[in-house]
């Protein structure tokens, strides 16, 4: 809002790397023999990451960190919003919310009074797969920071009050975010792709499922999913690993161990055949576009090179969505693809947005583009520049505390193995061909896709209806999936095979 | 090698007392940055700061050429011009400059500030050479072609709809600088208007860019894991030959004091009404700056500052609550941006915000309340560190807007200085009604777009 960037509006490139990961002194070589045109010889300065598992079950990482004198931890408990009991979603987000609105020693204006007079940050908010808390800290200040974080994870409150006052804050920020053609689209996107799925619902929640929250609700959530055997917390900060350590561990031993079953939600599937959302806008003068299908989890052992395949189709500045949308014909000023990697199969996305008298042919270009690379694949110029951006990139995604505990965390809690920290370069630099190929031909949503378009509906139905059925809907009716459902979101549960 | 003026100022400042009502050396920071500053003869200024904690390096060239440069009639040209140059000099084949930055592991962006635009670039350290000679190329010799030129038009006009025409609060953003000021060069949003966008020349391209870019106009800054005698090896060899051209126009500002508020209406359709509110402030190089900075973080920063507890939680006016005031070359204002709660009116927020500053003009703060906002401002200050391309961003906005690069080590101290007073003088002086606009967003119900643009 202050300043007017060149680039993407959208914040896609926090997505391309949200859990790509590095750790222990690295200093990583090309996997020997193979794919010699992209090398790193770069070595990454991190000092090797200590941990413990508690008897609590609670995993806890720590790594050294002294190029700023401060602390940064972060927890990763599993208790995101596809936990949200049906009719109630949105508690998973309440919940979260309410950690740092008052605990069992101080409500919640002191809590808020407490961290910012340290000048420290602490806060905590639901994803669909974790709840994260994260909190930085002076380090001068690390055992006022980290009586606070056990204050909110271990204690918290959640009085009658500050439940109904968040439920008020909340439904509001849903009003307000639905003036914003990009947070509509997104918002629709997911209720078309994933129906009635646990993933299918915004972690804020409706405004319907909000209503019926109550405060038991909240409660009940806490006690069944904030454990520690599941969870993972990580610490980074200016003093030496084993300090840093031994005092997560004084903090956090006393959380109770739950005993309940890790929940099991069914796979989602995808959608069959082309679905076309036209949410009415009439006002707007350009229109936003996303078509989108199922993708993939983020510790299959395919991911990395689907993450190679996306990137060459609309990741950073010289893709061929970027190309052909933005620089060869002026169709828009952003235009991008990537996979949401969580536990299970999250959504593959294709995004951009064009004034509403050239929509249908950004929705076109966008469609070619893909059935083009689908059928010829990347050039090998393509795949090398791809590999050296990506490799080039992964050390500055580890720059700071706060990026480096995230990354460690985030490893650990999606199940991949601790290798990964030093051999995701490694794997990009391996990616085959042939990889590329299986990985667009499943995953790009050509003649299968849920496509949500934000406009004018007057002016676009008709330029839309060659690329299949249009449904026509309002804003307001993504808060209500019953009003969106078409036979891509009438998929039952039952393609599920049940893991996790 | 490189010209006059050469200085290593090896900057172990920076002592900061934090969270401490009384003592100040106990818990205090040091901030070690490694700053080696140097002109070449051509007028270039470049700062390099060693850090080799990893094995990447970013690059940030600042051009002292921002909208505050543009006149009426010709808006947006800055910012056109920014994306404009992403397509190269004449030695880097055409459309070739990301996928060669890109290709060799790098990322690369711009943006467009009131006061100067930037080009960055993040990139393993060994990719130093091939981005210098990509930045100096464009520098000396941008190809600017009439496909270049309606190329970027197109998509800068996407941009505009994206950020400002289909956004409440960008719309709003725009609409209060256009009403506030009146001869400031501040007035326009940096994006330009559509007319304008469409009337640009290459002509006109051409005269800017000869202007403008030009190396005793932009400032070089390198942050990461470079050796200093190299780096400056390399710039001198690509940037050296690159002639100096004549100092830029001078910035007229004629904006004439004003004499009471202003409240303008936005009508377009949203679901909930807004408004923000400017007032007439400083440049960041006022003696009152500081103060302002320390006013800000106490009515807008975090869940304990007086705007969200009053205007959020107590009264359950506001779905949100925000303070802006950038440090500008030339006066800023300091703004808020309230969004209403459902069944809120623009003048109950408009009210209470007013009430909020007024309690704080009479009572002032509390000791614990001044305390608190400079351990936030000056903990941001030392988080702004994380990262090379954050310490490349802030030595090149400190060298462009105060001058000096070292006056990024005063920082603390001028807000440890800031005294009770000091904060109710400045809210008295500039936080009044005299120097205020209002502009409120009145939701209208939703129509067909009259224009098609």
């Amino acid at each position: 809002m202050m300043s007017s960037v060149k680039r993407f509006g959208k914040a896609w490139l926090g997505v391309l790397f949200a859990a790509g990961l590095l750790g222990a002194s690295a200093c990583y070589l090309p996997a020997a023999g193979r794919k010699p045109k992209v090398e790193s010889t770069m070595s990454i300065n991190l000092p090797p990451v200590s941990e413990t598992t508690l008897e609590n079950g609670l995993r806890l990482l720590a790594i050294e960190y002294h190029e700023l004198p401060l602390v940064t931890f972060t927890a990763l408990i599993p208790a995101g919003s596809s936990l949200d009991p049906r009719g109630k979603e949105g508690v998973a987000h309440l919940t979260a919310g309410l950690l740092t609105r008052g605990t069992a020693k101080r409500d919640a204006m002191e809590v808020a009074e407490e961290i910012e007079f340290l000048g420290g940050s602490l806060s905590a908010e639901a994803g669909r797969d974790f709840a994260v808390v994260t909190g930085e800290f002076l380090v001068k200040d690390i055992d006022a920071g980290l009586a606070l974080f056990r204050e909110v994870l271990l204690a918290p409150s959640f009085v009658e009050r500050e439940v109904q006052m968040l439920k008020r804050e909340v439904k509001s920020g849903i009003l307000a975010l639905r003036e914003d053609p990009p947070n509509i689209a997104d918002r629709c996107l997911s209720s078309l792709l994933f129906g009635d799925h646990p993933y299918g619902h915004p972690s804020t929640g409706r405004e319907e499922s909000i209503d019926a929250i109550e405060r038991d609700d909240v409660l009940s959530f806490y006690h069944e999913h904030y454990r520690p055997e599941g969870s993972v917390v990580a610490i980074a900060g200016d003093l030496s690993a084993a300090d840093l350590l031994a005092r997560l561990m004084v903090a956090l031993r006393e959380w109770p161990k739950r005993g309940t079953a890790p929940v099991r939600l069914p796979l989602p599937s995808p959608v069959r055949g082309r679905h076309i959302l036209v949410v009415d806008k009439p006002d707007a003068t350009q229109t936003q576009i996303r078509i989108a299908n199922l993708g993939i989890a983020r510790a299959d052992p395919a991911y990395v090179g689907a993450k190679v395949m996306s990137t060459i189709l609309g990741g950073g500045f010289s893709s061929r969505l970027v190309d052909e949308l933005r620089v060869k014909r002026s169709l828009t000023y952003g235009a991008w693809s990537y996979f949401q990697p969580q536990l299970l199969p999250g959504e593959f996305t294709v995004g951009t947005f064009s004034k509403t008298a050239t929509a249908s042919e950004a929705l076109r270009v966008a469609f070619d583009v893909m059935r083009a690379y689908v059928i010829d694949g990347p050039t090998p110029q393509e795949m090398q520049r791809v590999k050296s951006y990506l490799v080039g990139q992964y050390p500055l995604q580890l720059e700071g505390p706060n990026a480096l505990i995230g990354k460690l965390a985030a490893i650990e809690a999606y199940g991949l193995p601790r290798s990964e920290l030093v051999t995701y370069p490694d794997k990009v630099a391996a990616v085959e061909r042939s990889e590329i190929m299986a990985a667009a031909a499943r995953y790009l949503p050509v003649d299968s896709a849920a496509v949500v378009v934000v406009g004018p509906a007057e002016a676009l139905r008709e330029s839309l209806s060659p690329f299949g059925p249009v449904k026509v809907v309002q804003p307001k009716d993504c808060d209500r999936p019953q009003a969106i459902a078409s036979e891509a979101s009438a998929r039952s549960l039952s393609g599920g095979r049940g893991v996790f | 090698m490189a010209g006059q003026g050469r200085e290593v100022a090896r900057a172990a400042c920076c002592l900061l007392a934090l969270g401490l009502p009384v003592a100040a050396a106990k818990g205090a920071i040091a901030l070690d940055l490694q700053v080696h500053k140097s002109q070449l003869e051509n007028g270039l200024t470049v700062i390099v700061e060693e850090d080799h904690s990893q094995p990447t390096a970013s690059c940030y060239i600042f051009y002292r050429a921002g909208s505050r440069n543009e006149r009426p009639g010709m808006t947006g040209m800055a910012h056109l011009f920014e994306h404009m140059m992403f397509n190269g000099g004449a030695n880097t084949a055409h459309g070739k400059f990301d996928e060669i930055i890109e290709g060799s592991g790098g990322s690369t962006n711009g943006y467009t500030t009131r006061d100067y635009t930037v080009y960055l670039e993040s990139f393993p350290a060994d990719a130093l050479e091939t981005i210098l000679s990509l930045e100096a190329d464009r520098m000396a010799n941008l190809a600017i072609t009439p496909e270049n030129l309606e190329q970027e038009r197109g998509i800068v006009k996407e941009e505009r709809r994206l950020r400002v025409d289909n956004d409440t609060s960008g719309r709003l953003y725009e609409e209060l600088y256009l009403a506030a000021f009146v001869a400031s060069p501040y007035r326009w949003n940096p994006i330009g208007f559509m007319r304008d966008l469409d009337a640009v020349t290459l002509d006109q391209a051409r005269e800017y860019f000869r202007t403008y870019y030009a190396p005793n106009n932009a400032v070089l800054v390198i942050s990461g894991a470079v050796d200093v005698g190299r780096t400056m090896e390399l710039i001198e060899r690509y940037f050296g030959p690159v002639p100096r051209q004549p100092a830029p126009p001078a910035v007229m500002n004629a904006e004439p004091e004003q004499r009471g508020p202003k409240w303008v209406k936005v009508r377009m359709p949203a679901e909930l009404p807004a408004i923000a509110v400017g007032f007439k402030a400083v440049a960041a190089t006022h003696e009152d700056r500081p103060a302002l900075d320390v006013l800000q973080t106490i009515l807008e920063s975090g869940r304990s500052s007086r705007l969200y507890r009053r205007m959020v939680r107590e009264r359950e006016l506001a779905t949100a609550v925000s303070a802006y005031f950038n440090w500008g070359m030339e006066p800023e204002l300091f703004w808020f941006y309230v969004k209403a709660r459902p069944g809120k009116t623009a003048s109950e927020l408009a009210q209470e915000l007013l009430a909020v500053i007024s309690e704080l003009q009479s009572q002032g703060p509390t000791g614990e309340e001044l305390r608190k906002a400079k351990n936030q401002l000056q903990a941001d200050h030392i988080r702004g560190m994380k990262r090379t391309s954050g310490k490349a961003n802030e030595l090149g906005t400190y060298e462009v807007v105060f001058g000096d690069y070292r006056e990024i080590f005063k920082e603390t101290e001028r807000w440890e200085k800031v005294s009770a007073s000091d904060v109710v003088r400045v809210a008295q002086r500039y936080l009044r009604e005299d120097l205020m606009t209002t502009v409120e967003l009145e939701p209208q119900a939703a129509r067909p777009a009259v224009s098609a643009r």
